[in-house]
């Protein structure tokens, strides 16, 4: 059998043309990974008790016990109430680059798709919605299954194009979504960087969950560029010939401040953040979707 | 800038390669689309300066590279001040230029000489290389010899007949003429040296053309003239910086007593001129040299027979076999013959047979005759040739035969018959197919007294026989005749008294102040007849012949050749038996007596026979008389070969030179009212040129009635053709044209002295101790010239090989530090 996270690597995804089934194969794949359902089950399921404290809310008491012991136990139960997940989809011209199986933007789009499936599955509500220097597309939170065809008809007729500015998106995106809600952003975060954490921060203060797939190219982390080489601005009109090698360290110390920055920033708002790879599988995405939306269950 | 490959400058174009190659690297980067601009772009920014200087550093470290592989392969010549190993100002190279006949070996690629001059324009090139101004003398040792004043000259050559004929016995030039020279004008620098302080140009080509055109000379000559010339030129530049270079072949034959050189070394001015001691030959290798061609007899005539003695010396380390000689005689005696420039000789050739020498041991010289017959008179050439090898100029060596129709002897016979005379005429004419070669005249006594000294000169030699007494005019005559190279042979008469023996102890023992020499004729006193007392059982001969050239032929016999010469009466001379010298009370008696010796005596010790020195000639006393009263000697057959040697020998110290070393003067003397003044000289033949050099002369009045025509170095000679046919060896034919309109010719021979055969070359070892103290550097023009030459160019290909290395480990640290080879490391 088939190591099930052969399924997950960009060079098998990339085979796939298909985003609905890149999806399936991908989750069904992750799923069947896995030793243990990380999630909990539908409707409104007991959980586990706890001692009362004053202030619990008396409806939760569980009466049975306390006939039998005495003593003021809380039942606990899931949340009945379906997940509203946001995917936030950076489509700006930065997020075309890419020498490997797959650019930013389809490892993005893909890490989106999967997402939308699983969260569907859980019968969460998803929505998403595709952006570069202003929203392109927004697809409103749905928990039917139809709606992950719109979300995968919106991802492919997506083509990454325009400059990124975060800062306006996410202003819009806070005042559209009202309800807290976890949301999912997919970019590189290249363009504004600073204007783009601060949104972030902002959103986060609006009380939504974030995870944060920070998305970049093996050449972009490594720079393994060694001939005279004419580098033209996907984003700005900013023309450079160098010889890579001369430039390479600075570049790499630019690019590292440039990550840390973006990690304490993220750090510092309690969102979650995650840099990946396009050369890397796409589990480590999913896995960080899981552990921040069971987080984001138990707030509630 | 000068490079010795001036071609490969081209390639300082090459240069530029770097540059284009990084131009077109940027041309041809490729192009990428990029995300992340704004961190490159810091890095550029960041980077911008030190990354444009490493690129602009390592492109031009490169172009440096290149440009300095280039200096080195095209062999940068100039400009290279910086450079400069010279610490003084001007820097002064005299060359002295060995061009002796020994230079002319070809053993190597090119001959010695060639390897000389090719050091010398490697001097002037790397002079020009240097720092300051150069100067440039140089000197041929040939010239500085020829100019020397212990050089001979015509005025001070003496008449011909002091030197007996004999190529060999000639010695190099300027040695055995020093004797009688007068002081000459010092030779100075200016009218000897080739260049003189002449400045180096940045080319020296021009510089050096004329100093190229020359060849090596004929002669046998060392340094030491030159090192005198110089030694004034060094005193007066004392503020230069010496450089003496003694550019040389270095054989052991120059080298074996360096006494004087050491001491013109040491003793040479100026602050410790640099010495440098260029070898310009390869080491010893086989060599045959011609050493002479040379009559063997005195008398030469035409229509007599003469032999010539070919000697070859083996001057190799091995054993030679089959050494062919060809022999060549020509012959001038045809009147109608006119010169011919572009022919080897002027007068009909003859090949003789071949001389064959089956074999010559290392170091043998080996003699073999020739016989050679001119039926009529002239001046005629024999000359004999080896077959080529490395050096050519000891291959060939040449003599003239003056011959005339006979040689006139004087025969004066105090007796109007003239019978004393009839064993002479007997044995110098015998008659019949006997030709001797010898004319007789015979005259009575009286006719000495009524002639002149020249008309005496036309005798090869003069007999008298039984003269009582002379006239003192005749007895002046005989001493000037004798005095100036002629031969006198005395015999005495039977019938002589006690007083004619009186008178001639009082008049022939006077000196006569009328005379060119005061040596009188006779150096003896006559006691009077005596004679030979036979005691029993003697076995001795009465006649014992001394080691003398009359006697020549009986050498070496093992029995006595006068076993049956029988004398009875003799005459005794004072205290003859104590010798000449002994008996001398005073220097100036002392040296007139060391002039006299015996050359035969008889067995009571008495002196028979004596050659006294009178002058340039000879005087014989024969103290007997041809007459049977006294002796037999007439009758016996040594009577006629000791004859024909003695009017040999009395006639050889007047007989024309047959030849003589190279660059000896050359003079014509003859009579204005036979001869024309106008003198046309065909030289020998130079090499690669079509015709022989000619040189035109004007005789000039030399004493009554006389003119002479004379071609000598002399300090200033009239051309370069005089000077290049003073220093070579070969035939020079002299034409003349007689008042009568005939043409005449007169064939002088000039050979190459035999010593410079002797390859053998000094070892090192030898030359540091014959030099012992004296600071010199020993090299060979190989390495000079290698050396571009010489440390100059060493020293400037090691630093441009060493600022070469340097700079590409530069190149490489400044490339590994732009990243060009750093490994690509993942984050």
């Amino acid at each position: 059998m088939p190591d099930s996270k052969e399924y997950l690597h960009p060079d098998a995804i990339r085979r796939i043309a298909s985003m609905e089934l890149r999806a399936r194969n991908i989750v069904e794949g992750f799923m069947a990974g896995m030793h243990r359902s990380p999630y909990f089950g539908q409707s409104v399921e007991f959980v586990q008790h706890r001692q009362y404290t004053p202030g619990d809310d008396l409806r939760h008491i569980d009466w049975k016990v306390w006939s039998r012991q005495d003593k003021l136990y809380i039942k606990q139960y899931e949340e009945d109430t379906s997940l509203r997940c946001t995917l936030l989809l950076d489509a700006s011209a930065s997020m075309s680059y890419g020498n490997g199986a797959l650019n930013k933007f389809d490892y993005a789009a893909t890490v989106c798709a999967c997402l939308a499936y699983l969260t569907l599955r859980q019968q969460d509500a998803v929505g998403l919605t595709v952006f570069d220097q202003r929203i392109q597309s927004r697809l409103p939170w749905r928990s039917s299954r139809s709606h992950l065809q719109s979300i995968y008809r919106s991802l492919q007729q997506t083509t990454p194009k325009d400059k990124t500015d975060l800062k306006q998106v996410f202003r819009e995106i806070n005042e559209t979504y009202p309800k807290r809600s976890l949301m999912v952003v997919a970019s590189d975060f290249l363009g504004g960087e600073a204007q783009t954490l601060k949104s972030l921060a902002a959103l986060k203060h609006a009380g939504h969950d974030i995870l944060v797939f920070h998305i970049m190219d093996d050449d972009e982390l490594d720079f393994p560029f060694n001939d005279a080489t004419r580098f033209e601005g996907m984003e700005s009109a900013d023309q450079l010939t160098c010889n890579p090698r001369a430039l390479r360290d600075g570049y790499l110390e630019s690019l590292q401040r440039f990550l840390d920055r973006v990690r304490h920033a993220c750090a510092s708002a309690q969102i979650d953040y995650q840099l990946i790879r396009t050369s890397r599988s796409l589990d480590a995405a999913l896995t960080a979707y899981l552990a921040t939306r069971m987080a984001h269950m138990r707030k509630k | 800038m000068q490079f010795l490959f001036q071609p490969l400058a081209w390639g300082f174009l090459l240069v530029l390669l770097p540059l284009l190659i990084h131009l077109i690297n940027l041309v041809r980067h490729r192009r990428t689309q990029w995300a992340a601009m704004e961190f490159l772009l810091e890095s550029y920014r960041k980077h911008r300066r030190w990354v444009w200087l490493k690129q602009a550093l390592l492109i031009a470290s490169r172009m440096l590279a290149v440009a300095i592989a280039v200096a080195m392969l095209a062999q940068w010549i100039s400009g290279s001040r910086w450079l400069s190993l010279m610490g003084q100002t001007t820097v002064h190279h005299y060359v002295i230029l060995d061009d002796s006949a020994s230079m002319g070996d070809m053993a190597s690629n090119g001959s010695a000489y060639q390897a000389a001059m090719g050091a010398l324009q490697s001097i002037a090139s790397n002079a020009t290389n240097r720092d300051g101004s150069h100067l440039l003398t140089v000197i041929r040792t040939s010239r500085a010899t020829l100019a020397s004043p212990k050089a001979p000259s015509t005025e001070t050559e003496p008449p011909a007949g002091t030197e007996k004929a004999s190529g060999d016995s000639s010695t190099k030039v300027g040695a055995e003429e020093v004797a009688g020279s007068k002081p000459t004008e010092a030779p100075r620098p200016d009218m000897i040296a080739d260049l003189l302080s002449r400045s180096v140009p940045a080319d020296p080509t021009a510089l050096l053309s004329k100093i190229k055109l020359t060849v090596p000379s004929s002669l046998d000559c060392d340094p030491s003239d030159a090192l005198e010339l110089i030694a004034p030129l060094l005193q007066q530049a004392s503020n230069e910086k010496a450089i003496v270079y003694l550019m040389s072949d270095f054989r052991s034959k120059d080298w074996s007593n360096p006494t004087v050189i050491k001491q013109q070394f040491l003793s040479l001015p100026g602050d410790e001129p640099d010495l440098q001691l260029v070898d310009c030959a390869p080491d010893r290798h086989e060599n045959l040299t011609l050493v002479s061609v040379q009559p063997q007899q005195e008398v030469l005539a035409a229509g007599v027979p003469a032999l010539l003695n070919v000697s070859v010396r083996n001057n190799g380390a091995a054993p030679v076999r089959n050494v062919s000689v060809r022999v060549t005689a020509v012959d001038y005696s045809d009147r109608q013959s006119e010169p011919k420039p572009t022919a080897a000789f002027s007068g009909i050739v003859t090949d003789l047979p071949v001389v064959l020498i089956d074999r010559i041991e290392p170091g043998e010289l080996v003699t073999r005759s020739v016989q050679v017959l001119f039926p009529r008179s002239g001046s005629h050439v024999i000359e004999a040739q080896l077959p080529p090898d490395p050096l050519q100029a000891d291959n060939s060596a040449r003599c003239v035969l003056d011959l005339q129709e006979g040689i006139r002897v004087l025969l004066v016979d105090g007796d109007p018959t003239g019978k004393h005379s009839f064993f002479f005429e007997s044995a110098l004419n015998p008659g019949g197919n006997a030709k001797t070669g010898l004319v007789m005249s015979r005259e009575g006594p009286e006719y000495l007294r009524d002639t002149d000294v020249a008309s005496l000169q036309n005798y090869a030699c003069i007999i008298l026989q039984a003269i009582p007494s002379l006239d003192p005019r005749a007895l002046d005559n005989l001493h000037r005749y004798v005095s100036r190279g002629g031969g006198l042979a005395v015999f005495f008469g039977e019938q002589m008294s006690m007083a004619d023996y009186l008178r001639y102890n009082s008049a022939w023992t006077k000196s006569l102040g009328g005379a060119d020499n005061t040596t009188p004729l006779l150096p003896f006193s006559i006691k009077g007849a005596a004679d030979l007392v036979t005691k029993a059982g003697e076995t001795a001969p009465d006649l014992i012949a001394d080691n003398h050239p009359i006697f020549e032929p009986f050498f070496g016999l093992s029995n006595s050749p006068f076993q049956f010469v029988r004398i009875q009466k003799f005459l005794e001379i004072e205290n003859s038996a104590k010798g000449p010298a002994s008996e001398a009370k005073d220097i100036s008696e002392k040296a007139n007596a060391l002039a006299w010796k015996p050359v035969a005596t008889l067995r009571n010790k008495q002196p028979i026979m004596i050659d006294h020195v009178v002058g340039e000639g000879r005087v014989l006393f024969a103290l007997t008389a041809l007459d049977r009263t006294w002796t037999n000697w007439p009758q016996d057959p040594t009577f006629v070969v000791a004859s024909l040697k003695l009017v040999g020998y009395l006639s050889s110290f007047r007989s024309p030179e047959t030849s003589r070393f190279a660059g000896a003067p050359m003079r014509w003397d003859f009579s204005s009212q036979e001869m024309l003044p106008e003198i046309q000289v065909l030289c020998p033949p130079t090499l690669g040129a079509g015709a022989k050099p000619s040189l035109s002369l004007n005789a000039i009045p030399a004493g009554d009635s006389s003119l002479q025509a004379s071609l000598s170095a002399g300090l200033n000679p009239d051309s370069d053709e005089t000077l290049r046919a003073i220093l070579s060896a070969g035939n020079f034919e002299w034409w003349g044209i007689t008042t009568q309109g005939d043409r005449i010719v007169k064939n002088i021979a000039r050979n190459t002295p035999p010593l410079e055969g002797e390859l053998a070359k000094i070892e090192s070892v030898d030359l540091n101790r014959n030099l012992s103290g004296v600071k010199f550097a020993y090299r060979t023009s190989e390495s000079l010239s290698t050396n571009f030459s010489l440390a100059g160019f060493a020293n400037r290909n090691m630093m441009l090989m060493v600022l070469l290395l340097g700079l590409l480990m530069f190149e490489q640290w400044l490339a590994w530090s732009a990243s060009y080879h750093v490994t690509t490391k993942r984050t």
